[in-house]
């Protein structure tokens, strides 16, 4: 929200520069800046002239001659401005002149003919003097404030804008130059001079019947009704800072409505008492009626059912708190006019402008909140200045107000305030405080009774004063303490400590750690068939490719196959992040994808089943082992993975996840070439096994034998088998049985499998020949078995 | 791969092998790998009969020449070592080296900040994503048509819950199964519905922290992020406390720490010389009473900061999307 430092400066006469004055309302108030100035020319060789006659241009339809009067002498100047209109006054560039142009730039006025006419200068419009950016016609001067040939620099003094960004609880009181002004004001315990702007009565003869249905939606409706207003434009200095905030001046009565609500924060209306019927009212507008209002705007809107409008005889005549209605507008000709403020409820105001997409000034303070002394406050300033530049006179005054509970007093303890704060504060500095901020405030020994400020919202809690007594005297005079308890030493909780492991292990094992959305994204997700499961769905997803919540990681990881291997011949990513069930909390995962910009090979497989053998081992999960036969149960991926490439983990009988090749058809229907590995395990379910208890054991006491075993073995015999049955037929000598090496021939025939068996004994030094018997009964027992062949 | 890539390849990894081969093993493994009869030399030579003629002859060439080079190569180092002088090594060949993977880096500063505050006392605690309105709006003292409600646009999932939209939403879940006193902090990832830019994203990593007990102060809230966040950035900054809004604290602040990137105002700090990264205050006596702690007893501070952003400030990083983009180059940085 925008603000002048010049009408701040009407009530705070010593407030200091933009950038003082900014820092001071950041740091005791809300965040405000300075606007970076306008590009304004200088203003040199401009003067003010007086239209004295205008005549066609001969050469061109759309460009007049304009004769102008500059103090004595008159010159003559071609125009195309479609208001230049004899008598009035106006700004005329002469050569020399610097003036911003329609790219934005200042540029400098040179003399010339137009169409064969020679011109002696140009008039000017907002946007050329760098007032504004209005540019469809010249702009007019007050013609009772201005002289012709006075130099108008003077007229167009620089303006300071500070940009304050209010946050929701002070939209109510600072929401205007007054509630700014208060703010600097108690900041810089300079009282500012507020203006008590409250309304003499005035009978209340008003000729209208006026009704409010609604008073739980409209606690508040002023009327007043004015006539003899002189019709033109307002004086100089209010169009000017108007102009500054970005509003276009339009006339007296209208733009005092605009100054009043930049003043005091209150939206005022002004109705055109000609165009109104016989009575007023505020009601909400009624089911299935389809009423439709034509506002200010020009734009025929049909009003949502419960919107809040005001009626003349039944017909709506405002969006109440968001625009006024055409036809019952203000004109240029009005002099009797019915000036309306009220209170409108902020939810309200906030639905009905969301839902007509309509969002005014008015409307932005209404949905915020305003109160009852705004409209005082907002009603008084209007009369006092349409009395003052209009003479107005007033007719008659109309309050409708529903009764409302008084403004609570709030006790602050001082000891409290002290305690929350963690600050010695003097009892008088909190008594200043309060009362700069607009509060009555009286004190007894230990507490504080406060009536906040009518202009307030929020204040209702001590420590709702707390914090106003904590800023404006400055958060940067807090110390700074540790705080003084008992420090509990905390640990990383087992799970959390897990997690970290993982991560780390995965690291370690050469592996790059990525994060994605927990939205699924849609092509892969089909492309693995995961569509066909139940998920939560996002009501008003990011985009529409992702509007279900993953259920796994593999879609999200699947997707950065591509840009992956744009970088390298090989990629090893992996994430750990939730899944989300439809039902029960969300569920850690770990996944990992190898992705190779070439064909699959053989060992993509092991290194990938090795990275999650590596990370169970490394969190302690016993049993762990990969079961071929069922890769693709019914409860997941139906055809994700490529046959005989695949197995299901797990640890006894509990399924922990998958690993395998991403079967050529996803691939295909994902758009990846290249080849990718893949596995993914549920942590969660992970972290609630029973963990392997490593308990000690001493050393062996006495040296191992061990014989390396060399197996041809059949295509369909596992190595998991032979194993086992090694173990099996080794009796109580075999120590150990680690599986080293593994040959296949490239046509996948011949199969050599070499195992290392580890023999010994704690009771003695075991002999060689020992050790040689037990290991032929082992190649025998296995030759026997598995129909393997031990290779010499 | 085509034939000058692969010859190109073999060219590399066999000179690289001679040249690392410092022994008689390694020696003869170099030879039986490149230079026997199915070494890969022979092999490739071999393998370049099913080529086109112009690649075959130019390849061929160059081929013959390496292998009589390795020949020479590996002639001359097997004299060397039978003459019984240790061979030299060439000790700027590059050693093997394992595998680096990389940590992301939002993972290595939510590490960071959860150590620092474990060292305070705080306790870790992670409270669900997927949340109910109750969680992330009502019990924080955000009521049904509050205006705070139009500050963060919220994610809907189609079973009426929501993706919380921060980390505060943990406050009530954690206090209602806590007594006084206690110290918490909850990271975690948050969801808002905004249009992204390099500042902003639909999803991003908080941390929350929430200090309940008898005495507690807003000055303690500034001896603690005094001592944090000079840690958490790695740089000696200055810190400012300024009044602001969350409807779930009373009296409300936001931190700013001087810009430590600039000297005279630059795009980070928007030439304002501070820089925010933490919102705080203390924990409105509304949200105690929601949670069944008595306001009369015990006061708290809570504050939230972005992991991102610190991430952000810490790394240089300037498009906050880059976190979620998986690309490679980013990520082998950290």
């Amino acid at each position: 929200m925008r603000f002048l430092l010049s009408w701040i400066r009407d009530y705070v006469r010593l407030a200091p520069d933009g950038p003082e004055a900014a820092r001071l309302l950041t740091e005791h108030a809300f965040e405000t800046s300075v606007l970076p100035p306008l590009l304004r020319p200088s203003l040199k060789r401009m003067v003010v002239g007086e239209v004295l006659a205008v005549d066609r241009h001969p050469q061109a339809d759309r460009l007049s001659l304009v004769t102008v009067r500059l103090s004595r002498k008159s010159v003559r100047v071609v125009c195309g401005a479609p208001n230049v209109r004899a008598g009035q006054f106006v700004v005329v560039a002469l050569p020399g002149a610097q003036f911003v142009d329609g790219n934005g730039e200042l540029c400098t006025l040179k003399r010339a003919s137009i169409r064969g006419v020679a011109s002696a200068g140009m008039i000017c419009s907002e946007r050329e003097l760098g007032l504004g950016a209005a540019h469809d016609g010249i702009l007019e001067l007050p013609a009772g404030e201005v002289k012709s040939g006075q130099p108008v620099s003077r007229l167009f003094p620089p303006e300071t804008v500070l940009e304050a960004d209010i946050l929701p609880n002070r939209a109510a009181d600072a929401s205007s130059h007054i509630g700014v002004a208060r703010e600097l004001g108690a900041i810089l315990r300079l009282a500012p001079k507020l203006p008590r702007l409250l309304l003499k009565k005035v009978p209340s003869r008003l000729s209208l019947p006026v009704t409010v249905a609604d008073p739980a939606h409209c606690p508040r409706y002023v009327l007043l009704e004015l006539d003899r207003i002189r019709p033109g434009p307002s004086p100089l200095w209010l169009q000017s800072r108007l102009r500054a905030l970005g509003i276009r001046p339009v006339n007296l009565i209208v733009d005092v409505t605009n100054y009043v609500l930049w003043d005091t924060g209150q939206p005022t209306h002004a109705f055109d008492v000609r165009a109104l019927g016989s009575s007023l009212g505020v009601r909400a507008v009624r089911a299935k009626t389809g009423e439709t209002i034509t506002t200010l705007d020009g734009v025929t809107r049909v009003l949502p059912p419960g919107a809040l409008v005001i009626v003349s005889d039944d017909r709506p005549v405002a969006a109440a708190g968001i625009m006024g209605g055409a036809d019952t507008a203000v004109r240029e000709d009005t002099s009797h006019i019915i000036l309306e403020a009220a209170v409108f409820a902020a939810a309200q105001t906030r639905g009905t402008s969301q839902r007509l997409e309509l969002t005014t000034d008015a409307s932005e303070r209404f949905s915020r909140g305003v109160t009852s002394a705004h409209v005082d406050a907002g009603i008084a300033r209007a009369l006092e200045l349409l009395v003052k530049f209009g003479g107005a006179r007033v007719l008659s005054f109309k309050d409708v107000a529903a009764k409302s509970p008084p403004r609570a007093t709030i006790v602050l303890r001082h000891d409290h305030l002290e305690d929350v704060l963690g600050l010695r504060v003097p009892p008088a500095a909190v008594k200043t405080t309060l009362h700069a901020l607009d509060c009555r405030v009286s004190a007894t020994a230990s507490a504080y009774r406060v009536r906040p400020s009518p202009f307030r919202t929020d204040l209702h809690l001590p420590e709702d004063l707390v914090e106003e007594v904590g800023r404006i005297l400055g958060y940067a005079r807090l110390p700074a303490p540790l705080p003084d308890a008992p420090i509990v030493p905390a640990v990383l909780p087992p799970e959390l400590q897990d997690v970290r492991g993982v991560q780390d292990a995965m690291r370690g094992a050469g592996w790059l750690e990525a994060y994605t959305y927990s939205f699924m994204r849609e092509e892969e997700t089909r492309a693995l068939k995961l569509h066909l499961l139940k998920h939560l769905g996002v009501v008003n997803p990011p985009r529409e490719d992702l509007r279900r919540l993953r259920l796994s990681l593999l879609p999200n990881l699947l997707a950065l196959a591509v840009p992956v291997v744009k970088k390298d011949p090989v990629g090893k990513i992996f994430e750990l992040g939730s899944v989300y069930p439809v039902k029960g909390p969300a569920v850690t995962h770990l996944a990992g994808v190898l992705v190779r910009r070439s064909e699959t090979r053989a060992d993509d497989f092991y290194e990938t089943k090795g990275v999650a053998e590596h990370v169970l081992d490394q969190l302690g999960v016993p049993d762990v082992w990969f079961d071929p036969t069922e890769p693709t149960p019914q409860e997941s991926f139906l055809a994700s993975w490529e046959e005989g490439s695949a197995a299901e983990i797990k640890s006894g009988e509990t399924e922990l996840g998958f690993v395998g090749a991403i079967a050529r058809s996803v691939l295909d229907e994902a758009r990846i070439r290249g080849s990718v590995t893949a596995f993914e395990l549920n942590l969660s379910r992970v972290f609630e096994l029973e963990k392997v208890q490593r308990v000690y054991q001493p050393p062996f006491p006495y040296p191992l034998i061990q014989r390396d075993l060399s197996l041809r073995v059949p295509e369909d015999v596992l190595v998991d088998e032979i194993t086992e049955a090694v173990g099996a037929a080794g009796g109580i000598l075999v120590q150990d049985v680690d599986f080293l090496d593994m040959y296949e021939s490239s046509d996948g025939a011949e199969r050599t499998v070499t195992l290392r068996i580890s023999y010994g004994s704690r009771e003695r030094t075991l002999r060689d020949e020992e050790a040689n018997t037990a290991h032929r009964t082992i190649i025998r027992a296995v030759e026997e078995k598995l129909g393997v062949r031990e290779r010499r | 791969m085509n034939a000058v890539e692969q010859f190109g390849r073999l060219q590399r990894e066999a000179r690289e092998a001679l040249s690392r081969a410092g022994d008689a093993v390694s020696l003869e493994e170099f030879r039986l790998k490149y230079l026997a009869r199915r070494g890969l030399v022979s092999l490739f030579l071999r393998g370049l009969k099913e080529r086109p003629l112009p690649e075959r002859r130019n390849i061929g060439k160059r081929a013959n020449v390496l292998r009589k080079e390795l020949m020479q190569g590996y002639a001359d180092a097997q004299r060397a070592l039978s003459s019984g002088a240790q061979r030299t090594l060439d000790v700027t060949v590059p050693g093997f080296r394992p595998p680096r993977g990389h940590l992301h880096p939002l993972t290595t500063i939510r590490r960071e900040i959860e150590d620092l505050f474990l060292g305070m006392g705080f306790e870790i605690v992670e409270t669900p994503e997927v949340e109910e309105a109750r969680y992330n709006f009502d019990l924080v003292n955000i009521p049904l048509g509050h205006p705070s409600r139009d500050m963060t646009d919220t994610f809907w999932l189609t079973d009426g819950r929501l993706l919380r939209t921060h980390t505060s939403a943990g406050q009530a879940r954690v206090m209602m199964g806590k007594v006084p006193p206690f110290r918490v902090l909850i990271p975690g990832r948050v969801f808002r519905h905004e249009a992204t830019d390099a500042s902003h994203d639909t999803t991003f990593y908080q941390f929350e922290g929430l200090f309940v007990d008898a005495q507690v102060s807003l000055a303690d809230f500034k001896g603690v992020v005094t001592a944090v966040l000079p840690r958490v950035l790695h740089h000696d900054v200055q810190l400012r406390i300024r009044p602001s809004y969350f409807p779930f604290v009373e009296p409300g602040v936001e931190v700013d720490v001087s810009c430590f990137l600039c000297r005279t105002g630059c795009r980070v700090c928007k030439g304002t010389r501070w820089i925010e990264v933490m919102g705080a205050g203390m924990v409105h006596p509304s949200v105690l009473k929601n949670v069944g702690i008595d306001p009369a007893s015990h006061r708290g501070f809570a504050f939230g900061g972005s992991i991102d952003r610190i991430a952000m400030l810490r790394y240089g990083i300037t498009d906050i999307r880059l976190f979620w983009s998986g690309d490679p180059y980013f990520l082998k940085q950290f």
